[in-house]
């Protein structure tokens, strides 16, 4: 697998970098000491027979073999238990590793053990073979032969010179006067004994007898050594060999006793054998291929031992670089799988943005450029996953919205009937808390006349085949009276299956009032201009006969002025209700000017107070509450409209009426509130109660809060109606606070 | 903390195996530790009419690998290092003469005798036995170190002196690949011994 090198570089963590870089220095570190070694190893010695610089380059090349070797053992062995180690951490790709270089190292350890065995045990049987070939005993035995021809020779010549020196002795042969038996009888043993020279030697006279044959006639004398001339004096025979100019000479040596004291050496004599010397090169070759056979049987065990390390360190090193060799390729093919594992492990925690930097040409390349295109699938595909989402969620916010400010209440239900959607609005106007009621099914929260209604509304629907069904509903919430538009709205998916309801409320209560005080209004305004005129020719008329005939009859005329007075009375009554009307009809124009509320409801408190000693009154205006636009005239009427039916509705004599002032400075909105603890107003005449000619007292007009709640319309505000606990009513009117 | 450690113990192992080469290939061919120190005693320093005379003996010098190779026939030297200097206070020593003698020993396989030779002489001596020749090869005896004439009277000098038995040599030069079968290589301390004049 070609891996480009800077792919390598991009792979391999900081770690693995500075460790290599660390190897490579120990490695120059070691390179550095083995120079240094063979500096110091290296004999600079004046040898001649050998350079030195071939001392110091075996010297350099053993030391630095010895040193990379040990090297190549520390390196091998601590990628051997690294990954041992990471094995028992479970590394990921530590076994797979673990499995290849196991497999090389098998594969490479079974044959090298066998030929190295095989090559020792041939090299052992080889070299014991060569060594045990007969030719070291035939080398012996030849030497043996030479030897033994020395040492034959060497015992014949002291033989030869021990018999001529008994000769001597016996025969008094060293006196001057027997000088020429002497010289008789060296001669003849020379002859006769073959010797190559004879030499006989007295103390007494210093010179000696010499013998020769013709070649041994030159020749000097053989130099004794003071050894040699030790022994001689002494007693002993003794033997010696000397190189000559012709060859080796033999000598024999054998003291010459006097014939008086036969203990006591007076001379001495030599007998000579000459080895030619091309029988002593004969026999030198002889010896010296036995010399260096001896040498070399000598060595035969370091020989041996020396080619068991070489091959054992070639072994070695085939073994170590197969290890090596598996290592990195297991570390190549592991290298990418765990770059892939822990790619996937970022990809798993959300980082889409990891790739592999990898390029190779094999299948492991193949496998992550696929990793590295699935990854940016998956990029790609969560980008607009959260881009569709943020647009979704969009969209749901802007709906949301929408559904939140809409002024007509959403309620929609799901196909089973569980509320999936309550908006702002008619949490409002339900007045209803959407997160308690949402996910759960209508059906469990509407109370039982409802859900009556809602069940025949949807059999409606049903029955009709319509999507859509509206409804006006009066609805009574607590102590509200609501006048709702009901739309319900079957909502169906793409392919026409039922998805559930819409349900839209629409409170018309405000609208409608507004339309029934418009068209009281006219209804007044007509009624007013219709029946005020006739009124007057009649009051008039009435007031005429009374005044023409209410005297002229005399008893009886009792009934004609009770008559007439009623007529009368009743036509002033019609006329106060006419105004009343009239004044409905045509309220005033509401002029704002900056006024204290809480000084305009006084007025009106105290009055009251005043009026009706026996109610208890009890008026708490706000604090801080700033002047403010307002009609003082018109609030002023208000007021005693308020509190006139309060006092209306206490049907003892005793009671309490509280006003109330209460003022929010965050909203800009003041809250009057004038509750009673009367007889209070059923629910069913709440939404009523502002409608013109709607009384509950049993003379009024019905027009008071009708006023009241134009009055406060004008002024942009709002007024309701609530019940007071444990008795009694409450009603409030709101007015938002602004300045001019 | 725990990747530091373990730094650290791969480092001192390379460094404890770089030391441990460098032990075992400087103790291999360079010189060979044995049990037996050779060394020289009876150092004198003496004069005759003309020269100054080295006596001394060195012992130990013989080890069994050593006899059966020289009884093998391969040649032992031992080479005598000497240097004479002359004492000098306030310089450093002045180096007078140095010179070297080498003796060999040799063993004639077809003769059975020992060759002792000095300096490659033509007449080397001629011993019977390993153990006078032995004695031969480790008598120091009257060598001469400088001649009187080269020395100057009320000075002080000292002789430098080392025995060191030179590599053997094997046949096909075997040496050269027995680099951990060393059979000898060693050397004696250095000696030194004051004279004057």
């Amino acid at each position: 697998m070609k891996v480009k090198k800077n792919s390598r570089k991009a792979y391999l963590d900081e770690r693995e970098l500075k460790r290599r870089r660390r190897e490579r220095i120990i490695m120059l570190v070691v390179g550095c000491l083995a120079i240094v070694f063979t500096i110091l190893a290296s004999q600079l010695s004046s040898r001649k027979e050998l350079p030195i610089s071939a001392n110091i380059l075996v010297y350099g090349l053993t030391s630095i073999n010895i040193i990379l070797i040990l090297l190549l053992i520390f390196l091998i062995v601590r990628n051997v238990f690294k990954l041992f180690s990471e094995r028992r951490k479970g590394v990921i790709g530590s076994k797979l590793r673990t499995k290849l270089v196991a497999a090389f190292v098998g594969l490479s350890l079974v044959p090298t053990i066998l030929l190295f065995l095989f090559a020792i045990n041939f090299l052992s049987y080889s070299i014991e073979f060569w060594f045990n070939i007969k030719i070291g005993d035939a080398l012996a035995r030849s030497l043996e032969v030479a030897q033994t021809y020395y040492t034959q020779t060497e015992e014949l010549a002291k033989f030869n010179a021990r018999q001529i020196s008994a000769d001597i002795t016996k025969n008094r042969l060293y006196e001057a006067a027997r000088a020429d038996y002497l010289n008789s009888l060296l001669s003849q043993r020379q002859k006769n004994y073959k010797v190559g020279r004879v030499e006989v030697y007295f103390d007494f006279n210093n010179k000696s007898l010499v013998f020769a044959d013709a070649e041994n006639a030159l020749l000097p004398s053989v130099a004794l050594s003071p050894k040699m001339l030790e022994d001689i004096y002494s007693g002993k025979e003794i033997a010696t060999v000397s190189p000559t100019t012709v060859g080796d000479a033999i000598v024999g040596v054998a003291p010459v006793f006097s014939y008086a004291v036969g203990t006591e050496v007076i001379g001495r004599v030599s007998v000579s054998y000459n080895v030619p010397q091309g029988f002593v090169d004969k026999l030198r070759s002889i010896a010296n291929a036995s010399e260096q056979y001896g040498q070399i049987k000598l060595l035969k065990n370091p020989i041996k031992f020396n080619y068991v390390v070489t091959l054992s360190i070639v072994t070695l090193v085939i073994i170590f670089l197969a290890t090596w060799f598996g290592l990195s390729l297991a570390q190549s093919i592991t290298n990418p799988i765990q770059d892939l594992v822990s790619a996937t492990n970022r990809i798993t925690q959300g980082d889409l943005d990891s790739r592999i930097n990898i390029e190779a040409d094999d299948e492991i390349g193949l496998l992550v450029k696929s990793f590295n295109a699935m990854t940016d699938d998956l990029q790609k595909s969560k980008t607009g996953l959260i881009e569709a989402n943020i647009s979704l969620e969009e969209r749901r916010k802007y709906m949301a919205a929408i559904l939140r400010n809409v002024s007509a209440g959403i309620i929609s239900v799901d196909k089973i009937g569980t509320i999936t959607t309550i908006n702002r609005a008619a949490e409002a106007m339900l007045e209803i808390d959407a997160a308690r009621l949402l996910s759960r099914n209508y059906r469990d929260l509407l109370p039982d006349e409802h859900l009556v209604m809602v069940n025949s509304f949807l059999l409606e629907m049903k029955e009709s085949h319509k999507r859509v069904l509206q409804k006006q509903l009066e609805l009574t919430l607590r102590d509200k009276a609501l006048t709702i538009l009901l739309t319900l709205t079957a909502i169906e998916d793409e392919e026409g299956n039922d998805s559930g309801i819409v349900v839209v409320f629409e409170d018309l209560t405000e609208l409608q009032k507004a339309e029934r005080a418009a068209a009281w209004r006219e209804v007044a305004r007509r009624m007013a201009h219709e029946i005020k005129n006739p009124l007057t020719p009649v009051q008039l008329s009435a007031q005429r006969l009374q005044r023409k005939y209410g005297d002229k009859l005399g008893e009886e005329g009792s009934v004609f002025k009770e008559c007439t007075q009623t007529i009368i009375d009743q036509v002033e009554v019609l006329k106060n209700l006419v105004n009343e009307f009239s004044r409905y009809a045509r309220m005033p124009v509401t002029t704002l000017a900056l006024n204290d509320l809480n000084a305009v409801v006084s007025d009106a408190v105290v009055l009251f107070m005043d009026a009706h000693k026996d109610i208890h009154f009890e008026y708490r205006p706000a604090k801080g509450l700033p002047k403010f636009n307002l009609d003082a005239e018109q609030i002023n009427r208000v007021m005693i409209n308020l509190l006139d039916n309060a006092v209306a509705s206490i049907n003892t004599k005793t009671g309490h009426i509280g006003v109330l002032i209460k003022y929010d400075p965050t909203h800009k909105k003041v809250t009057v509130a004038v509750a009673d603890d009367g007889a209070g107003v059923p629910a069913s005449y709440k939404r009523k109660v502002f409608e013109p000619y709607f009384s509950t007292k049993k003379s009024g007009t019905g027009l008071g809060l009708a006023i009241v709640s134009s009055i406060i319309s004008d002024h942009k505000g709002k007024v309701t109606v609530s019940d007071n606990y444990p008795t009694g009513t409450i009603v409030s009117f709101q007015l938002p606070v602004s300045e001019v | 903390m725990v990747g530091m450690k373990n730094n650290k113990f791969r480092f001192g192992a390379a460094v404890c195996i770089c030391l441990l080469t460098l032990f075992i290939t400087a103790t291999g061919p360079v010189s060979a530790k044995t049990e037996m120190e050779p060394r020289l005693v009876d150092v004198l320093i003496t004069s005759n009419t003309g020269d100054v005379l080295l006596y001394a003996r060195l012992i130990d010098c013989f080890r069994e690998e050593m006899e059966a190779a020289i009884l093998a026939g391969v040649p032992a030297i031992f080479t005598l290092q000497l240097d004479v200097y002359q004492e000098r206070p306030y310089l450093w020593d002045k180096h007078i003469v140095g010179k070297e003698i080498r003796r060999t020993i040799k063993y004639d396989n077809l003769k059975k005798t020992f060759l002792v030779a000095t300096n490659g002489a033509d007449q080397p001596g001629i011993f019977p036995n390993f153990e006078s020749a032995q004695k031969a090869m480790a008598d120091l005896s009257g060598i001469p170190l400088i001649p009187i004439s080269a020395l100057s009277r009320g000075n002080n000098y000292y002789a430098q002196i080392k025995v060191k038995i030179d590599r053997v040599r094997l046949p096909f030069n075997m040496e050269y690949v027995l680099f951990f079968v060393s059979l000898w290589d060693f050397e004696t301390p250095l000696y030194k011994v004051r004279f004057s004049y």
